[in-house]
């Protein structure tokens, strides 16, 4: 075995089990299939099939907006980013706030008795509907962002020729379509496996799907068997989503995506009006909505001053578990990009799999199996499990995948010639590292950042596992959201979604503005334009 | 049958093309040359439709198509086939269902397979018929881009550089046999390339684009 392809396979699996180690140790509890129960899995397969098939509906059209190159096209694209990484649970308490009983559904029961009683259930959102809906509106970008990409890879000379020969309409149908629709079914795919793996909005909906169920069974019983053996399903079902997933960033479904560059689509007007009214009811309504509920810009400034500590230490634990998540999501690229053939990239696809896992598996489970891990060690395990490092290491499992799928894409569009040609010059690994950075910083920071916002937002497991004293922005605002909706915790949320927002809004830019700098052999526009983009 | 007239176009704030004319007639080959990134692209596209100059005046037919920032009639009801620079295969047809594809309302569907053998028989990649654009040599593409513009039964043909990527023999093979068809069938064709030589024995007219402001246009 060659050299490079030993390291590969040392490395893989080791940033791999650092990872998954709460989650190996969830399942090996043993699992007891006795508890296991059909039902919340039935609502489960409900959830999700509600929320794809409507986020199919509402994310398709608006790739075609996504899927253009100017400005506006810009700011769309951090808008859908910011709608994907802002938790979902976040917009399920706006609709509880505005159409639940604490808004307009309680206000016209009790002052004007408008709702009838059997409307009631649907209207306050206390049921599958209600998180369907907002989870499909939460999740929406996966659809656009996958057609988006399937689009660009078509390529403007593709479309043009079509449009010379059919016009629009058969342009539409003979070759965007085709393009757009398998990966808009597969962005519904993961739609549907994140709705039904979503922890916090189906709590708040009190929706008792297969999540929830484990969630509330192990609050009572804190049996490890029986919680495994209620997750098992989940855990087939995140392998073969994770499967996936790997296949198609590595290329081997849907290859043109994994070479896709955004380039300038002939987004018409309608799809265009359809993305910002899209964004403006996902994002804009989530965001009015706290601000309302906060009260005043002046109740937001208190309520960041007045709970500074837990917003200044949510942002520094996000910070770590970020850098944890692009060192070693980084690291599993780089070393599965070292075997060679056939065997790497199988390798980097199994490697980007399992590392989907704590992101399609609600945090609830490595939350459980890491409390597991803490009593298999003892005291000896203290100076880990009771302090924040725990909540760092959360961080980093969820957003390792996004870091080493953003990290690979960036790989993949930069030349090996580049590499090949430091190496023949002498230069040596570190060089050729510092040289991978330079080449691809825009892909470097958003891999930071989106991993940041994903660590923010972890919730299930910080739950779980948040030593006392060391709760985090989203523990407080979820444990509080149960309770009441005060003035405070509608600021702090509206906090995480304006930073999250902000963050989507730097990673959009990030990328456009490093590839520029690479444009040097744009000869006609059809060039300019591709390279730009 | 394509015209341009004193057209001026820009990309953002870098003017691409300015005062310039153009006409190609009908049976006819126009070569348009002139140093890459002389605005020769540009040129087909405003033909073709694709873009719209912002002064000056297109016209198809003698019909006004394009006028100071207006565009009169669209890419689609000029009668004007392309064929890309990159060539532009759709991934996911066969040639033949290319062919097809671009036919459209224009050939009952029971006609539309032997029309396509025909149209491939003509060009001589009959055997090609069933195969994708990943399948295809450079050569055989080229010629794959050919047939699906002449499927349209196009007025005017537009060649953006296609055989820029094949070897001089079969780039001159390939141009020759392309050139014949275009004349046999009375179209007018305009082939752009940077390559002045190349153009001087095979076209009937050439057109010379130099950089801007000051584009000299040269017919004979």
């Amino acid at each position: 075995m060659r050299t490079s392809t030993a390291i590969s396979w040392l490395v893989v699996p080791a940033v791999v089990g650092l990872l998954l180690a709460p989650l190996a140790a969830f399942f090996a509890a043993g699992a007891d299939l006795s508890r296991l129960a059909a039902d919340p899995y039935l609502r489960s397969l409900k959830l999700g099939s509600g929320a794809a098939a409507l986020a199919l509906i509402l994310g398709l059209p608006a790739g075609w907006a996504l899927a253009g190159a100017g400005r506006g096209s810009r700011w769309m694209l951090s808008g859908a980013l910011a709608v994907l990484l802002v938790p979902p649970y976040l917009a399920a308490s706006v609709w509880l706030i505005f159409a639940g009983k604490l808004g307009l559904v309680g206000f016209s029961d009790r002052a004007l008795s408008l709702v009838p009683e059997a409307m009631r259930g649907f209207l306050e959102g206390w049921n599958l509907v209600g998180a369907a809906a907002v989870l499909a509106g939460s999740l929406w970008p996966c659809v656009a962002l996958s057609a988006a990409g399937a689009l660009a890879a078509v390529g403007r000379e593709e479309r043009e020729a079509a449009l010379l020969a059919r016009g629009r309409w058969g342009r539409f149908v003979g070759v965007e379509l085709p393009a757009a629709l398998p990966a808009a079914l597969a962005g519904a795919a993961l739609v549907f496996a994140l709705a039904a793996t979503e922890v916090g909005a189906t709590d708040l909906f009190l929706v008792n799907a297969a999540t929830r169920d484990i969630l509330k069974g192990f609050e009572v019983s804190h049996d490890y068997s029986a919680s495994a053996g209620r997750a098992l399903p989940l855990l087939v079902f995140a392998l073969a989503g994770g499967a996936g997933l790997g296949l198609l960033l590595v290329g081997r479904v849907f290859p043109q995506m994994a070479t896709a560059r955004i380039a300038p689509a002939p987004a018409g007007r309608s799809p265009q009006l359809h993305a910002w009214a899209l964004l403006a009811a996902t994002l804009g309504a989530v965001l009015a909505g706290l601000a309302w509920n906060a009260g005043s810009p002046a109740a937001v400034a208190r309520a960041a001053t007045g709970e500074s500590g837990v917003v200044l230490r949510s942002l520094g634990l996000a910070a770590g578990g970020a850098t944890g998540a692009l060192v070693l999501g980084a690291a599993a690229v780089w070393a599965a990009s070292r075997a060679r053939g056939r065997s790497g990239a199988a390798l980097l696809a199994a490697a980007l799999a399992l590392l989907s896992l704590p992101l399609i598996l609600p945090g609830t489970l490595w939350g459980i199996g890491a409390l597991r891990l803490r009593e298999w060690t003892g005291d000896a395990g203290a100076w880990l499990f009771d302090g924040p490092l725990m909540l760092v290491w959360s961080g980093a499992a969820r957003g390792a995948f996004a870091a080493a799928a953003i990290i690979e894409a960036g790989r993949r569009s930069t030349a090996s010639e580049l590499f090949e040609a430091a190496r023949l010059a002498g230069a040596g690994r570190v060089d050729r590292l510092w040289l991978a950075i330079r080449l691809m910083p825009g892909h470097v920071a958003a891999a930071w950042l989106v991993a940041g916002a994903l660590a923010l937002g972890e919730l299930g497991a910080a739950v779980q596992i948040a030593p006392p004293g060391w709760d985090t922005l989203q523990v407080r605002v979820f444990n509080e959201m149960h309770n009441y909706h005060g003035v405070t915790t509608a600021a702090l949320a509206f906090l995480t979604t304006a930073a999250t927002a902000a963050v989507a809004a730097l990673v959009a830019l990030l990328p456009h503005r490093s590839d520029r700098s690479y444009t040097t052999h744009g000869t006609n526009d059809q060039e300019r334009s591709r390279t730009r983009c | 049958m394509l015209k341009l007239e004193d057209v001026a176009f820009r990309h953002g704030r870098q003017p691409v093309l300015s005062g310039f004319s153009l006409e190609a007639r009908a049976g006819e080959v126009l070569a348009l040359v002139g140093p890459t990134g002389c605005g020769k692209t540009t040129a087909l596209r405003l033909l073709a439709g694709l873009e719209v100059p912002e002064r000056g005046r297109v016209l198809v037919d003698g019909k006004l198509a394009a006028a100071d920032g207006r565009l009169v009639i669209p890419p689609e009801r000029r009668g004007v086939a392309m064929v890309f620079q990159r060539l532009a295969l759709w991934p996911h047809m066969t040639v033949a269902g290319s062919l097809e594809f671009v036919m459209g309302a224009r050939v009952p569907p029971a006609d539309r397979p032997a029309r396509v053998r025909a149209i491939l028989g003509e060009l001589g990649i009959a055997d090609l018929a069933g195969r994708r654009p990943g399948e295809l040599s450079g050569g055989q593409a080229a010629l794959a881009a050919v047939a699906r513009a002449l499927a349209q039964a196009p007025r005017a043909l537009l060649l953006d550089e296609p055989f820029g990527g094949l070897d001089p023999e079969l780039r001159e093979a390939t141009r020759g046999k392309v050139f014949a068809l275009a004349r046999a069938q009375g179209l007018a064709a305009v082939y752009v390339s940077h390559l002045r030589e190349e153009v001087e024995r095979c076209a009937d007219r050439m057109a010379e684009l130099n950089s801007v402001p000051e584009p000299v246009v040269r017919e004979g």
